[in-house]
């Protein structure tokens, strides 16, 4: 048992985290396995999980994506204000889509072609994305009323609502792309080894490609998310939850056995990051504490990930 | 070089990798846009506002630059490692909280300056030992830690509300606004940093081993220099370079502003990587940093005395930055 333990030290850690967090969030306040809070969470839940099964695409093909946060808002915005100008829903959205499309392509040109840091990449253009975003909201607050987006909000099906089943409609696809098709293995393949991949008849930059698209459609479907729950756009909503999303794929890989980065682990990354949040605040924690509290978890398990290694980590 | 015969070539060939005049061209010319460029910026912005070449504001330029300059170099010491250091966005915004909380609850200065290096010491120590210590991949540890330095500065403050010090004393005042020799203070500070790098990193030994062990970690441990230890001091200071400016923006805004370290760490990121640009085979150093720190905030200063509103400013910040990582990464591939 404590050999077993020793040798998957990450895995035990975190999901003594997570059984831990939840036993005691469950004691201070008994509403917290009531189904309908669940619900409420699950549906907190598709903000995180969405961005963050693109985002460990990514991260599964070698690279990393930061400007997501950035291009969530400018996609959001924009359609909020063109939809303010009398546009049509469908053309408002299709022009968010094509937002979306044209910077995380461009991302994908820099860091696949020209051989920039993915990290720093992405910084600058989450930097200039976030600017953008404020550009054009003014940093106001931008409504969206569409008689849609209310009943999306509002309505159930099957007694879920709207949100759970597009997050479960993500998971599934996501899943089955990743784990069940030959093009997630391909992904998994130039992630850890493009040489070797290369070697194997891979075409290793087409496939390092196509997370992007993917990322573009995630955030975009994430964009549309925030307008249909809030509807409208926060300033800067979808930055407030960087930390989030990057800490449930960072749980995911933490709780795979292999130390991998997996759909599945990342989707309960992001559901346990909402309960936890969710549990917090009905135990009367500000939401401040509540990112404390992410950002400690978050290094203590990127720590437990990486104190095997034995070689100090380069760029 | 071309002879097809492998025994013939003389071992300082062996080694030689393109051709040294064209490489040699390469850098000048990149070199020649870089300053050209800026050269332009310059030209740009005296045209379009009168008050640009001004002495005042020339002297606002620097002191802008004793701000965003310590913070590039701490930057650009992670870079020499091939890393980075993101700590600074949140330090900087601490450091001006403890000295503003600690002088309205009536300590004297010296106090608050040693409780404000405290709280840089502190997150330098987490960095170092999470980089160095845990190997944690450098971008997401100090990202982590910068999230969890701004959470800390928001629960301080019920969420980033800033820290007013309404009579402020003469002193605390006074690191902004006084002047040693006829030289305002925080450019006195910025002159002595420069000064210390310079003499660490390019006439000590310690600045050959950092480089050494940043250009390869297995040849400097072949080589018997300490590597570990010398990434863990040199992310304390990246971290801890950052106290220097927030004292001096809490001088400067006489208030304690949480999370006002951000716009100078995007400055500061950008400055060092320009550092790379401008150098010989793309070599991180403290005068190309303190070059970067003077286009950067020259831009900034610029594009406020012409009326950009922030959020164009921003995006304005993040294409600099990135044309910066294009060119730096097509040189460095090229040489």
């Amino acid at each position: 048992m404590l050999n077993i333990i020793k040798r998957n030290f990450s895995t035990s850690f975190t999901i003594f985290i997570f059984a831990g967090v939840i036993i005691t969030l469950a004691f201070i306040s008994p509403s917290f396995f009531d189904f309908y809070n669940i619900l409420s969470v699950l549906g907190q839940a598709t903000f995180v999980a969405i961005p963050a099964v693109g985002l460990s695409m990514i991260m599964i093909s070698g690279n990393f994506n930061l400007s997501f946060v950035g291009v969530i808002g400018v996609s959001a915005v924009t359609v909020g204000v063109l939809m303010s100008r009398g546009v049509p829903l469908f053309i408002a959205l299709l022009v968010g889509l094509a937002i979306c499309l044209a910077v995380d392509l461009s991302n994908a040109f820099l860091i696949i072609k020209m051989k920039i840091h993915p990290w720093l990449c992405t910084l600058a253009t989450m930097l200039a994305m976030l600017g953008l975003e404020t550009a054009i909201s003014g940093g106001y607050f931008i409504s969206a009323r569409s008689s849609l987006f209310m009943d999306l909000r509002f309505g159930s099906f099957l007694g879920f609502p709207f949100a759970v089943w597009i997050l479960a409609l993500v998971f599934l696809v996501f899943y089955y792309v990743m784990h069940k098709r030959p093009l997630g293995f391909h992904i998994y393949a130039v992630g850890t080894n493009p040489e070797a991949a290369r070697k194997a008849g891979i075409k290793v930059d087409l496939v390092k490609f196509i997370p992007w698209i993917f990322m573009a459609i995630l955030s975009w479907v994430t964009s549309f998310m925030y307008l249909i729950q809030l509807s409208g756009y926060p300033p800067e909503a979808a930055n407030i939850s960087l930390l989030t999303v990057i800490l449930a794929v960072f749980f995911g890989m933490a709780i795979s056995t292999k130390n991998v980065i997996n759909v599945p682990g990342t989707v309960l990354g992001a559901v346990f990051v909402a309960l936890m949040g969710n549990g917090l605040s009905l135990a009367g924690v500000s939401s401040y504490w509540i990112k404390l509290v992410e950002g400690v978890i978050l290094i203590a398990v990127i720590m437990s990930n990486s104190l095997g290694s034995d070689e100090l980590v380069q760029l | 070089m071309f002879s097809s015969n492998k025994s013939e070539r003389k071992p300082s060939e062996a080694i030689q990798v393109g051709k040294p005049a064209g490489r040699k061209l390469n850098e000048f010319l990149i070199n020649a846009s870089v300053f050209m460029g800026f050269a332009g910026v310059l030209v740009f912005f005296s045209i379009s506002s009168s008050s640009f070449l001004t002495g005042a504001n020339i002297t606002d330029i620097f002191l802008r630059i004793s701000i965003t300059g310590p913070i590039a170099f701490g930057i650009m010491l992670s870079i020499i490692l091939k890393g980075i250091n993101l700590t600074p966005g949140a330090v900087v915004g601490l450091v001006g909280l403890t000295v503003t909380a600690t002088i309205r609850a009536g300590y004297a200065l010296p106090t608050a300056i040693f409780l404000a290096f405290l709280v840089g010491a502190a997150f330098g120590l987490v960095t170092a030992f999470a980089v160095a210590k845990a190997k944690m991949n450098p971008f997401i540890a100090t990202v982590a830690i910068m999230f969890v330095g701004d959470s800390v500065a928001r629960v301080t403050t019920q969420g980033g509300l800033p820290i007013y010090i309404y009579r402020a004393p003469e002193a605390f005042s006074n690191i902004y606004r006084g002047s040693t020799f006829f030289i305002p203070n925080p450019i006195f500070i910025l002159l002595v940093t420069v000064l210390i790098y310079y003499l660490v990193l390019e006439r000590m030994k310690y600045g050959r081993r950092l480089y050494a062990a940043g250009l390869s970690i297995k040849a400097a441990r072949a080589a018997g220099i300490r590597v570990n230890l010398y990434y863990g001091i040199a992310y304390f200071f990246a971290t801890l370079s950052a106290v220097l400016p927030g004292i001096i923006v809490a001088s400067q805004v006489r208030s304690g502003q949480p999370l006002i370290g951000h716009a100078y760490l995007w400055d500061g990121i950008g400055a060092a990587f320009l550092s790379t640009i401008i150098s010989k085979g793309g070599r991180p150093n403290i005068l190309g940093a303190l070059f970067g720190a003077v286009v950067l905030s020259t831009v900034d200063n610029g594009l406020t005395l012409i009326g950009v509103p922030f959020y164009w400013k921003e995006f304005a910040r993040g294409l600099i930055i990135l044309a910066i990582l294009v060119v730096a990464t097509l040189k460095n591939r090229r040489t």
